[in-house]
C-alpha cells in the first residue's frame, strides 16, 4: 500500500510506525462484547439482514469450531484467548461511495496509508473495510459497463444472492480446520470480485482491511470468480495498531480460476505486532488457466499462512512468489501448496524469508500429485536469510508423489548475509546497515518486481525499516 | 582398520577415540538389536554399513542413535531392502569439527511400505555434513522418506546438505519426502534439494530400439543406481551383498 509523498518526507520510520501506533477513538466497541456463541453469530447475520442459507452455514460452521482442535504443529497458539476476542464491531452505519462521506477520523487512517491517492492514480477500484464492515467501495465506470462486479461481499450477498451462494465457501469448507470455521460462523465484510468471461481489466483493484479497536477480530471473506478468458489483478493490504494485547484476524479468500482465465492475487500483510494472523487463501484453477500469488508478510506476532492453488484442470498452472520478514518476538510460519489433480499442471513457487533480532520464520509447503495428474511438473526454490545468532529458519517441505512422470523439484538455501559483498559495498561508502539493506532488497526482488511500483517501492522501504538496527 | 558386526544383544556400542573401523549393522537378521545406540569417540574413522536384510520380519520397527565425537570422520551406507511394513528412526549426533559423510539406497517393489526418519543434528560448531539419498519405487510399493537437518544455537561454521532422489518406475507406486532444515545459527551453510525421476519416453524408446524390454529397460535403471551406491562402499563383499539383493528384488 503506497504512502502519500508528504507523509514519507516527514520521515520513513514516522509513516512506517503511524500504521502501528496510531488507532482512532472506538465507542462503537460498548455496542458488542468478547467472545463468540450462538448469540453473537445470530446477531451478525440479523445485522446484515441475511438470507437465512447464510445464517444456517454460520450456525453449522459454529459447531464445527467448538468441537475442532488447535493444530498440533507450528508456532504456539496456546496464548491466544479467543475468549477475549471481539467478533464483531461496526464502525460506521452506512457505507460510503466518496471519500468525503467517510467520517473524518477512519478517512485520515486511509489518507495516511495512502488509499484514496493510489485510487485516484492507479486503481480500477478500491475496497476500504474498517473493523467488521467495508466502509468505502468503488470502480471505475468503464469496468461497471463491462460487467465487471466489485462490491463488499455483505452487498454481494444481497445483490447478486444466487452467484455468491453457488460459490461461497465451497473452495474453503469449513471443515478444512478450526480457523476456517471460526471464519465461517464470524466472517463479516471483505470483497466479492466477478469477472466476466473475456474481459480483462488492466488495472489493479485493492482492498485495505484496517482493525482499529483493542482485542478486535477480523473476518473478511474475498470471494473472486474469473469466468473464462478473463484476466485481473487484485492487491490486498492490512494493517492493525499495537497496544500489547491480542488481536486475531481469521480472513478467507477463495479464488476460482475458469478456463484460460489468468488472476494474480498480491497481498502486503503489515499486521501489528500482538496481532495473530491465521489467514486461509486458496484457488481452484481450471483447465489451460493461470494463477499467480504475490505475497509480503511483514508485523504479525504469528503468522501461519499458506496459499494453496488446486490446480484442477489440464494445463492449469500456478506461480506462488512470497518474501516474509520476521523480527524480535515473532513468527512467520508462511509457504504454499499446490495440488496437481490434472495432467500437465505446473507449478512454480519462490519464498524468500529474513529473519533477524530473534525473529523466526518458517517455510511450510506441499506439493502433492495426484495419480491422474500425468506428466505434472513443479519446482519450488526457497531461501532463508538468518541475520543474527538469535534468529531461526526452518524449511519443511512435503512432497507426495502418485504419478511416475511428475518432475518434481525442490531446492532450499539458509544462511546468513555474504560478507565479500558486505565489505565491498561498505568501501563505496554505504554504511553496513545501508548495505544489509541493499542486499536484503535484492535477495527479495524476485518477488517484489512482480508487484506494481508503487507497491514495490513501499516494500523495499518496509524492509529499510524493518533492517534499521539490525547489523550484527 | 578394524571390521566389525553388530552382535546379537547389543544396545550400546562405544567406540574408543581414534579407532579405525569398519562396522556392519545387518538389521533384521536373527537377534539383532532393534534399537541401538553408537557412541563414537574422537577422532575417529568410522564407516558404517546398516543393511536392511530382504528377510526382516513384518512389521519391523527400528531405531538407531549415532553420536560421532569431534574430530572424527564418518561415511555412513544405509541399503533398504526390507520386506513388508518397516520402519527405521535414525538420529544423528554430530559434535565439533565431523566430517559426516552419508548415502542411502532404497529399492522398494511389490508391496513393500518403508518409512525412514532421518534426523541429522549439528550440536557443536565446524561440522560438515553430505546425506544422498537415491530411492526406487515399482509396482504397489510405498516409501516415505523424511530427512532432516537441525543446526542449533552455537553450532556456527557448519556447512551441510541433503540431496533426495526418487525414481517412481510404475503408475502405481506412491512416494513421500520431507526434507527439513531447522537452523539456529546464523555463520552456516544449510541446504537441501529433492527431486523425482522417471524413465522418460525417449529413453525407453531408445532401450527398445536396442532390444531391450520395458521390464529390462527397468532393471537397466534400477541396477544402475544401485550400482553406483554399492561402489562407493569400500568393502568387496558388501558391495556385493548390495547387488545380490538388488537382484534378488528384480
Amino acid at each position: 500500500m503506497p504512502m502519500p509523498l508528504a507523509a514519507l518526507n516527514q520521515g520513513k520510520t514516522k509513516a512506517h510506525d503511524s500504521m502501528w501506533d496510531n488507532h482512532d477513538p472506538s465507542g462503537y466497541m460498548s455496542k458488542t462484547r468478547p467472545g463468540l456463541d450462538e448469540d453473537v453469530v445470530r446477531f451478525i447475520s440479523q445485522e446484515k439482514d441475511e438470507p437465512d442459507w447464510m445464517l444456517e452455514k454460520r450456525l453449522e460452521s459454529l459447531a464445527l469450531y467448538k468441537t475442532a482442535s488447535l493444530p498440533n504443529w507450528g508456532p504456539d497458539l496456546s496464548r491466544l484467548d479467543l475468549n477475549r476476542i471481539t467478533y464483531y464491531a461496526r464502525a460506521v452505519d452506512k457505507q460510503a461511495q466518496d471519500w468525503k462521506d467517510v467520517p473524518p477520523d477512519i478517512k485520515n487512517t486511509f489518507d495516511r496509508l495512502g488509499i484514496p491517492q493510489a485510487e485516484q492514480e492507479v486503481l480500477a477500484g478500491v475496497g476500504a473495510q474498517y473493523e467488521s464492515t467495508v466502509i468505502y467501495h468503488s470502480l471505475r465506470e468503464q469496468f461497471k459497463e463491462q460487467g465487471v462486479i466489485f462490491e463488499d461481499l455483505d452487498v454481494a450477498l444481497k445483490n447478486h444472492e444466487a452467484l455468491v451462494r453457488k460459490y461461497f465457501m465451497k473452495c474453503i469448507p469449513p471443515t478444512l480446520h478450526k480457523f476456517a470455521a471460526l471464519h465461517g460462523a464470524a466472517w463479516s465484510g471483505g470483497t466479492f470480485l466477478y469477472i466476466p468471461r473475456g474481459v480483462r481489466v488492466d488495472m489493479p483493484l485493492q482492498a485495505y482491511f484496517r482493525m482499529n479497536a483493542k482485542g478486535m477480530g477480523q473476518f473478511e471473506h474475498t470471494l473472486i470468480i474469473v469466468e473464462e478468458d478473463a484476466q485481473a489483478h487484485y492487491i490486498e493490504g492490512c494493517s492493525a495498531p499495537r497496544y500489547g494485547v491480542d488481536s486475531l484476524h481469521a480472513g478467507a479468500v477463495e479464488i476460482f480460476v475458469a478456463a484460460r482465465a489468468r488472476f494474480r492475487y498480491s497481498s502486503v500483510e503489515s499486521w501489528s505486532k500482538d496481532a495473530y494472523n491465521l489467514n486461509t487463501k486458496r484457488a481452484l484453477v481450471e483447465t489451460g488457466a493461470h494463477m499467480e500469488w504475490v505475497g509480503g508478510n511483514f508485523g504479525s506476532h504469528v503468522t501461519m499462512l499458506y496459499p494453496c492453488s488446486v490446480l484442477k484442470g489440464r494445463g492449469a498452472t500456478a506461480d506462488h512468489l512470497g518474501v516474509a520478514f520476521s523480527g524480535a518476538g515473532q513468527t512467520q510460519d508462511t509457504g504454499a501448496k499446490a495440488i496437481h489433480l490434472a495432467p500437465d499442471t505446473s507449478s512454480n513457487i519462490v519464498m524468500k524469508s529474513i529473519s533477524r533480532d530473534g525473529g523466526r520464520s518458517i517455510y511450510r509447503g506441499l506439493i502433492d500429485i495426484a495419480p491422474e495428474a500425468d506428466n505434472a511438473a513443479s519446482s519450488v526454490k526457497c531461501d532463508a536469510l538468518i541475520l543474527d545468532e538469535k534468529s531461526e529458519s526452518d524449511t519443511i517441505p512435503l512432497i507426495r508423489t502418485k504419478n511416475q512422470s511428475a518432475v518434481l523439484a525442490h531446492e532450499a538455501t539458509a544462511g546468513r548475509l555474504n560478507e565479500e559483498d558486505l565489505f565491498y559495498l561498505q568501501s563505496r561508502g554505504l554504511s553496513e546497515a545501508q548495505a544489509s539493506a541493499m542486499i536484503v532488497n535484492g535477495f527479495i526482488e524476485p518477488i517484489v518486481k512482480e508487484l506494481p511500483l508503487e507497491y514495490a517501492v513501499e516494500m523495499n522501504r518496509m524492509v529499510e525499516l524493518e533492517m534499521e538496527g539490525s547489523v550484527g | 582398520m578394524e571390521i566389525r558386526k553388530i552382535q546379537p544383544g547389543e544396545e550400546l556400542i562405544t567406540i574408543l577415540d581414534g579407532a579405525d573401523i569398519f562396522l556392519l549393522d545387518e538389521m533384521g537378521s536373527p537377534d539383532n538389536p532393534k534399537v541401538l545406540s553408537i557412541k563414537v569417540g574422537h577422532g575417529c574413522r568410522l564407516r558404517y554399513l546398516l543393511f536392511f536384510n530382504p528377510g526382516i520380519p513384518s512389521p519391523y520397527e527400528g531405531r538407531r542413535e549415532l553420536t560421532v565425537g569431534d574430530g572424527s570422520e564418518v561415511d555412513t551406507w544405509q541399503a533398504y531392502f526390507g520386506a513388508g511394513d518397516c520402519s527405521l528412526n535414525i538420529d544423528s549426533r554430530l559434535g565439533e569439527k565431523v566430517i559426516f559423510r552419508q548415502q542411502a539406497f532404497f529399492f522398494q517393489n511389490r508391496d513393500q511400505s518403508l518409512r525412514i526418519t532421518d534426523n541429522n543434528i549439528f550440536e557443536r560448531p565446524g561440522s560438515t555434513g553430505r546425506f544422498r539419498t537415491d530411492g526406487l519405487i515399482d509396482n504397489r510399493a510405498r516409501a516415505e522418506y523424511f530427512s532432516e537437518l537441525a543446526i542449533v544455537a552455537g553450532a556456527q561454521e557448519t556447512d551441510s546438505r541433503i540431496d533426495l532422489k526418487l525414481y517412481l518406475l510404475s503408475p502405481e507406486a506412491r512416494g513421500t519426502m520431507r526434507p527439513g532444515l531447522k537452523i539456529k545459527a546464523n555463520r552456516v551453510k544449510a541446504e537441501h534439494g529433492a527431486s523425482t525421476f522417471h524413465l522418460a519416453e525417449e529413453d525407453l524408446f531408445y532401450l527398445r530400439s536396442r532390444g531391450l524390454s520395458p521390464s529390462q529397460a527397468k532393471s537397466l535403471a534400477v541396477r544402475s543406481v544401485a550400482e553406483r551406491f554399492a561402489a562407493s562402499v569400500g568393502q568387496p563383499e558388501y558391495r556385493e551383498m548390495i547387488m545380490a539383493a538388488v537382484k534378488l528384488r528384480l
